[in-house]
């Protein structure tokens, strides 16, 4: 697909403006290039060729958490982020693109890089330099700290209940490489269920090649992907939720016979949470009573796994469900936007912690790794005792 | 195509970053061209502004007004850039002055039920803050959740509850203006009453940043009504709504919200965000009621029986607060749901006296089919404003010479039913060609010469409410 596939799409918004409410950019910036009314009418512009492609574009189109807040919303029904990806593999074309955040990429898609990082990561978490540097009162230090806290061992199970449904666990980066308690609590909750964890050497899903518009490495990783999937498995199991909605992603990219296998896998996907309400899994009573809120990431919009996700909570005894204001706006990390925008995704953090600290809850839940990022973020600007977990840890405390 | 009237020759843009820092200071042409326009499909013409400024309070602003006014450059302000008649499009290029970091709210008095804000605050904002209060600040433009008090102010907006609460110019107490001289004027008081000296608070709304920037404004608040509640009636025939209309008026009932939308509307909510509308109907009468629990009970009963007697089909009472809240944005989202028909669309704002609705309402569709037009109707049924929303292509030269013959039809109609060309949206660039069918010769020489009083060089948005050729 090219921009002017999309020229009529761009046309039909009618600038109504109504995005200005939903967009957790603009709720920052109050400018008019953070929302997609501003960024359609530039298209429009550059479609009618009154003005090139040019970095400021770029920088513009990067002004996005992809976060799908306005193509829900859109009362003219457009979809935003195929229209801004499809723009920024244009851009990447022409030979515009963001050094840093390409490097970036390049590394978090590359397992030998990543490897090497996850050892850098574990000298950092063995030194006392994070803590040395938060106590001098740098907060990205202690977000970092606080990211790898958690014990690094995955644990082994081994439960002898027979075992009938097969699932392929893709992990994704942040078990592979930062830290595995989501992976730990999956296997944990997982244990004494029917489900077969089985588990294969995957890539990096591919979301930041396709938001970054690099369109040919992400055809290329989903079919590596795609070749790493078994016939004989009865679900591909997710525990983040970016990574389940890019595999269902990969079909679109994709021609003949990956394509087909693409809407096969497709059909196979499935959310841990999901998996949990087909074997009618009962959660356990957890030791004290808790106060808890949730963070919907912005990849489960429009999906039935926010009432599944709710229905699951209602089910945790000794818990209480508070209810926090705009649970499902974007957490204001998304992805590289964290590092390309790093202000304003502080904003959009901090907004984001007043509604949970607003809650009154003790514990926020979320059940995507990533999201974690920008949900402690905020709450330590707002210097805050709320903690951040995944759903699945709680399930498996 | 771009149409630019350079202003930049001084380039002033150092010292516009030195008043209000660089990153309030843009200037690039992509974010120029994405400042061109606001929601009114006004021109295929993009016309540039050279500056898009972000000042912080009303003494930036005056300094801006300064340098504008030595150097002669337009401005233009803008809020949240959502009217309906093009009235933030720069075309004499110059400064477009963001109100959007002007968002404080200055001081909430609740013994004295009033609220001093800038103008850049959201009006659903400030509804929320006082009604948490258990105040309440009825004014309620359509897209209130991301419109401005300053764009209120401005286009003297109001919206459905106007009928009985009245609109934006029924709450404001007292004005801080910035003039074209960058000289600061304090209008009004902020007490409710006030004799002292011209009115000039009613001045400057409505006027559209012609005559001066508002910067800060105080309101009146009421207390919040005890309970609300909302039904849909249905008719088969439009002219039977429209009757149904006058019959609840004479019967003295005074509802928060009479609005009437047809069946083209609803079909089109229906398709964008199903909530159960009935669209085999062909009109529905949204009403609102709100005030005590046993009147308003009363009150529907009544609603219903003499909607009855009109013929009405079904009627539908919203039980919970979720499904108020629904049909709400269903009825908010009319203007953009249209949007999905056609790429562009033009939403017009006649008043006529409310006896007069049925009429117009009937005209409304034969000048639709006569100009072979998409044409349908919302309107605040209640004070005879009603909104046809014509759907186009403006690429289409020929169709949108379709609309414009239509538009005057419906404007000449209005004003020999004894009404007016706007009601609540203002005059901006789309509808300046026609103030003089609708406000006779002296009254517009008067009209002229207050401009000219407080706009001797005609800085302030040029080319907007008065006569002047737009291409």
């Amino acid at each position: 697909m090219k921009l002017n596939d999309f020229k009529d799409e761009v046309y039909k918004c009618s600038g109504c403006g109504l995005c200005q409410s939903v967009c957790p950019v603009y709720k920052v910036l109050k400018k008019e290039c953070a929302v997609s009314r501003g960024k359609f009418k530039l298209l429009n512009a550059i479609i009618n060729k009154d003005i090139k492609f040019s970095k400021k574009t770029l920088e513009i189109m990067e002004l996005c958490l992809h976060c799908q807040a306005c193509t829900e919303f859109c009362p003219s029904g457009i979809d935003a982020q195929k229209i801004l990806e499809t723009t920024q593999n244009e851009l990447l074309n022409c030979g515009i693109f963001n050094f840093s955040k390409f490097f970036a990429i390049q590394i978090l898609t590359n397992k030998f890089y990543m490897k090497m990082l996850k050892l850098f990561l574990n000298i950092l978490r063995k030194s006392k330099i994070l803590e040395i540097a938060s106590m001098f009162g740098c907060k990205k230090s202690q977000l970092l700290k606080e990211l790898l806290k958690v014990k690094i061992k995955p644990i082994e199970v081994h439960s002898n209940i027979k075992k009938d449904i097969k699932a392929l666990y893709f992990k994704g980066c942040i078990n592979n490489y930062v830290n595995p308690s989501c992976e730990n609590g999956v296997k944990k909750v997982l244990d004494n269920t029917s489900v077969e964890i089985i588990e294969a050497d995957f890539s990096c899903c591919g979301l930041p090649l396709k938001s970054s518009g690099d369109f040919e490495s992400f055809k290329n990783i989903a079919k590596i992907n795609i070749d790493l999937v078994p016939d004989d498995i009865d679900y591909l199991l997710f525990d983040c939720a970016s990574c389940k909605c890019t595999f269902l992603n990969y079909a679109e990219f994709l021609e003949d016979d990956y394509k087909e296998k693409a809407l096969k896998i497709a059909q196979k996907c499935i959310s841990i949470y999901e998996l949990l309400e087909k074997i009618d899994y009962k959660p356990k009573s957890s030791w004290k009573t808790n106060n808890i809120t949730i963070h919907f990431p912005c990849h489960i919009r429009g999906m039935k796994e926010k009432e599944i996700i709710e229905n699951l909570i209602s089910k945790i005894p000794k818990t209480n469900y508070l209810k926090s204001e705009e649970a499902d706006s974007c957490c204001g990390a998304a992805g590289s936007f964290i590092l390309t925008n790093s202000e304003i995704s502080k904003e959009i953090s901090k907004n984001k912690a007043q509604n949970i600290i607003n809650s009154k809850a003790e514990i926020v839940l979320t059940t995507c790794p990533s999201c974690i990022l920008g949900l402690k973020q905020g709450l330590i600007e707002k210097k805050s005792k709320v903690k951040t977990m995944q759903l699945i840890e709680f399930l498996a405390e | 195509m771009i149409k630019t009237i350079n202003n930049t020759e001084n380039n002033l843009k150092r010292k516009f970053e030195k008043i209000l820092g660089e990153e309030n200071v843009l200037t690039s042409k992509e974010d120029c061209i994405m400042y061109a326009t606001d929601s009114t499909a006004v021109s295929t013409d993009l016309y540039l502004p050279d500056y898009i400024l972000f000042p912080e309070n009303t003494e930036q602003i005056s300094e801006i007004m300064k340098i504008a006014y030595e150097n002669s450059v337009p401005v233009t302000v803008r809020g949240a850039g959502t009217n309906m008649t093009g009235a933030c499009v720069p075309f004499k290029g110059g400064i477009i002055l963001s109100i959007n970091k002007m968002n404080k709210i200055l001081d909430f008095d609740k013994l004295n039920q009033t609220i001093k804000v800038q103008t850049g605050v959201i009006v659903g904002d400030l509804q929320n803050i006082v009604e948490k209060e258990g105040l309440f600040y009825p004014p309620d433009p359509s897209n209130l959740k991301v419109s401005t008090i300053g764009g209120s102010l401005a286009l003297s907006s109001s919206g459905s509850r106007a009928f009985k609460y009245g609109g934006t110019k029924d709450y404001v107490l007292d004005l801080t203006v910035v003039l074209s001289t960058g000289e600061i004027i304090k209008t009004g008081s902020n007490t409710i009453k006030n004799a002292t000296g011209f009115n000039l608070t009613q001045l400057f709304i409505g006027s559209e940043g012609t005559l001066g920037v508002i910067t800060e404004a105080t309101f009146r608040l009421i207390p919040k009504p005890e309970e609300t509640n909302l039904i849909l009636v249905y008719f088969d025939k439009i002219e039977n709504a429209a009757n149904a209309i006058n019959g609840i008026i004479l019967n003295k009932i005074v509802s928060s919200v009479l609005d009437i939308m047809d069946k083209v509307t609803m079909e089109t909510i229906e398709k964008f965000s199903p909530c159960g509308l009935l669209t085999d109907n062909e009109a529905a009468l949204f009403i609102e009621l709100d005030g005590n629990k046993t009147v308003i009970n009363k009150e529907i009963k009544q609603i219903i029986e003499i909607c009855e007697e009109f013929n009405a089909t079904k009627h539908k009472t919203a039980k919970t607060e979720e499904e108020k809240a629904n049909l709400w944005k269903a009825r908010r989202s009319a203007f953009a749901a249209v949007t999905q028909l056609r790429p562009n669309v033009l939403s017009e704002d006649m008043v006529v006296p409310r006896s007069k609705m049925p009429e117009m309402i009937k005209k409304t569709y034969e000048i639709g089919e006569k100009y072979n037009l998409d044409i349908s109707i919302v309107g605040h049924a209640g004070d005879g404003n009603f909104h046809p929303h014509i759907a186009f292509d403006m690429r289409d030269i020929q169709e949108t010479e379709r609309v414009n013959g239509a538009v005057k039809e419906l404007f000449l109609k209005a004003i020999e039913l004894g009404g007016k060309i706007s009601g609540e949206h203002g005059i901006g660039a789309v509808k300046a060609k026609y103030l003089k069918y609708s406000v006779d010769p002296f009254t517009l020489k008067y009209m002229k010469e207050i401009k000219k009083l407080f706009d001797p060089k005609n800085i302030m948005n040029p080319q907007k409410v008065f006569d002047y050729e737009i291409k």
